[in-house]
């Protein structure tokens, strides 16, 4: 498995393969460029680690904006409440539009999150997030590439200053993984 | 299914079916219901269905599918067709640069944006329009009067006194300058009943030391009005200046700052129907005068040597620079438009659905308004929270409802923080809003907070 992670999917011959079938699927015409390398990996879905893949897929099912509010609000309520001096600024999420901490631990050579925001939609982002990385390795959770978000289909219910927030605790719970290399 | 199940569905069917139902404020939509009562019932339009029509922008449907409701005033103004027309129209027929050239286009572009500065002047009753400088908005303009009279005239120990309610703009230009003269800035409170400035604790604060008192005409937050005949007095009796900040007043109510006795007004151009990118300074002539030049460049000048240069009177000494032509053109445009119609009726027009919708908001159960009661006078806002609720969220799922309202500190976080709370949700009404617009707001916000219930 994570000898795969080292490897790009697409160098790989099963990688290939699936590109192929994309490209004459969407009969695209143009050589392939890194941009649509990513496009192609969003289309045929292969996210890791497993715990992400899983809940960007609970997420696409899901078809009504509100439906997806409702499920992210859930998620917030799932979170272990986290105490009140834990929250210092070096957990703080930067440039979010509400306050949140995410605050990283490693067990078993594994990293888990604990997060606490005063905004229930930001904290079942972070919820979001949590539950796609925790219990992975750090090098898993390093290597993650923001283009899931997209695939979330929460974009037409965040705003860009919500997706923004999104992107600021992923960048700092990656960086806080990388810590633990 | 769980218990809630029965608010979501409220909340979704708002949204996608807001129009159907012919609860919505598409215009069109009201226009043909109006008629066909018509023969039963004439009641006489409002202003807001008189002027809708100049505001296309406002007939469109959101992201999610529900009817916009615009409810974002204070933070901008849409723009009525002849101001959008007044802007492009410069551009297709007669851009030009202004005080410059001789020729046809130049003299035409400087007509027009000279034209536009009368415009404002007669807006405001300005004596003269060469007590009219254009900047880029009110920051800019407070910035000016800062950077020129302030550190000019002011020294070390000088005080200047404002209230914990200024918008940034009115408080960092100020903070800038007390960091380069050493001059103390003094903050007055609230009073504690009605949330308005305290003119008690202000009388108190000012001595011989005070330069200049400045203060929000009207609040973007709590929406109350600036006792300015007293502070005016107030300053007077010690020789100060004052500045008022007139953003939210200007838009909404006439402003003749010949009976204010200020010695500055700032406006925005974008708040009052006019484009982004232009604003203005009023300032008395006498005080203009004695101010230096802040910004260096083409326009301010009178003659230019290699080792000095003497300058423009005012209003030209303080705008560097080519200008925002269009902008300034347009503004003048946007000036016409509401002389139009008329301050007054605007005014008149925004009480009466201002109190609606505080009215309406009161009602609602959990909710906290900000600001005086509207039998103590107030802008057509209601900033406010719901208990339990962070401000962000609510204004997240009002807009899957098509309601366009502001959340966070607006611009305020002093305020914010004397209030006690780390922001706030606004809906901000303008003359083009109808009572629709508020039912519509009303009927979101309580399926938001039920739906938000369920997570309780």
């Amino acid at each position: 498995m994570s000898a795969r992670l080292r490897t790009p999917w697409f160098r790989t011959d099963a990688g290939v393969a699936r590109r192929r079938d994309v490209q004459e699927r969407s009969r695209w015409r143009t050589r392939l460029t890194p941009r649509s390398i990513i496009l192609v990996r969003a289309e045929t879905g292969e996210i890791s680690p497993k715990s992400l893949a899983s809940v960007v897929s609970s997420f696409q099912a899901v078809p009504d904006p509100m439906q997806r509010y409702r499920q992210l609000l859930f998620m917030a309520k799932t979170l272990t409440p986290v105490q009140a001096e834990r929250l210092c600024d070096m957990y703080k999420v930067p440039g979010c539009v509400s306050q949140v901490w995410i605050i990283p631990s490693l067990k078993d050579g594994l990293v888990y999150y604990d997060a606490e925001s005063d905004a229930l939609l930001t904290k079942g982002l972070a919820a979001l997030l949590i539950k796609a990385l925790s219990g992975n390795s750090p090098e898993e959770i390093s290597s993650v590439t923001p283009n899931f978000i997209a695939d979330l289909g929460l974009k037409s219910a965040l705003t860009p200053s919500r997706t923004n927030g999104l992107l600021n605790m992923l960048s700092l719970m990656q960086n806080q993984a990388r810590s633990f290399l | 299914m769980p218990a809630g199940t029965s608010s979501l569905s409220a909340l979704a069917s708002h949204a996608r079916g807001h129009h159907r139902r012919g609860r919505c404020n598409n215009w069109r939509g009201r226009s043909a219901r109006v008629e066909a009562s018509a023969s039963t019932e004439r009641r006489p339009t409002t202003l807001g269905e008189e002027t809708r029509k100049d505001f296309p922008i406002l007939d469109q449907k959101t992201e999610s599918g529900a009817q916009l409701v615009y409810l974002d005033n204070a933070a901008t103004s849409q723009k009525p067709n002849e101001v959008v027309d007044a802007h492009m129209f410069y551009y297709k027929d007669y851009n030009s640069n202004v005080h410059r050239g001789v020729h046809y286009l130049s003299s035409k572009a400087t007509d027009a944006y000279e034209l536009s500065r009368r415009k404002i002047a007669r807006f405001v009753n300005a004596k003269t329009d060469r007590e009219i400088v254009f900047t880029r908005n009110a920051s800019e303009a407070i910035n000016l009067v800062a950077n020129t009279w302030g550190t000019k005239y002011l020294e070390a120990g000088d005080e200047i006194i404002l209230s914990v309610l200024e918008h940034h703009s009115n408080i960092v230009p100020w903070q800038l300058l007390a960091e380069r003269t050493g001059c103390v800035l003094k903050f007055v409170k609230l009073t504690k009943d009605t949330q308005e400035l305290d003119i008690a604790e202000l009388r108190s604060l000012v001595n011989e030391k005070t330069k200049l008192i400045t203060t929000a005409h009207v609040s973007n937050v709590t929406g109350g009005e600036a006792p300015v005949a007293e502070i005016v007095e107030l300053a007077r009796g010690v020789g100060a200046k004052v500045l008022l900040d007139a953003c939210q007043s200007l838009p909404h109510m006439p402003v003749d700052v010949q009976s204010l006795g200020a010695d500055w007004i700032v406006g925005s151009g974008h708040k009052m129907c006019g484009p982004t990118g232009i604003g203005f300074l009023w300032g008395r002539l006498d005080v203009l005068e004695t101010m230096p030049p802040w910004m260096g460049g083409g326009e301010m000048i009178q003659d230019v040597f290699l080792e000095r240069s003497t300058y423009a009177e005012p209003p030209g000494r303080f705008e560097a620079g080519t200008p925002a032509i269009a902008e300034a053109i347009a503004l003048g445009a946007a000036c016409d438009y509401l002389s139009r119609i008329g301050m007054d009726r605007i005014h008149e027009y925004e009480v009466e659905i201002g109190r609606y919708l505080y009215e309406k908001l009161s009602q609602v159960p959990k909710v906290t308004i900000y600001g005086p009661p509207p039998s103590r006078g107030r802008a057509s806002l209601c900033a406010f929270n719901v208990e339990g609720i962070h401000a962000n969220d609510l204004c997240t799922l009002l807009d899957q409802a098509g309601i366009a309202c502001r959340s966070g500190h607006h611009c305020t976080q002093p305020l914010h923080r004397y209030l006690d709370v780390p922001g706030s949700a606004r809906a901000s009404l303008y003359f083009y809003n109808v009572r629709e617009d508020v039912d519509a707001f009303i009927d979101a916000l309580r399926s938001t907070i039920e739906f938000f219930s369920e997570f309780e």
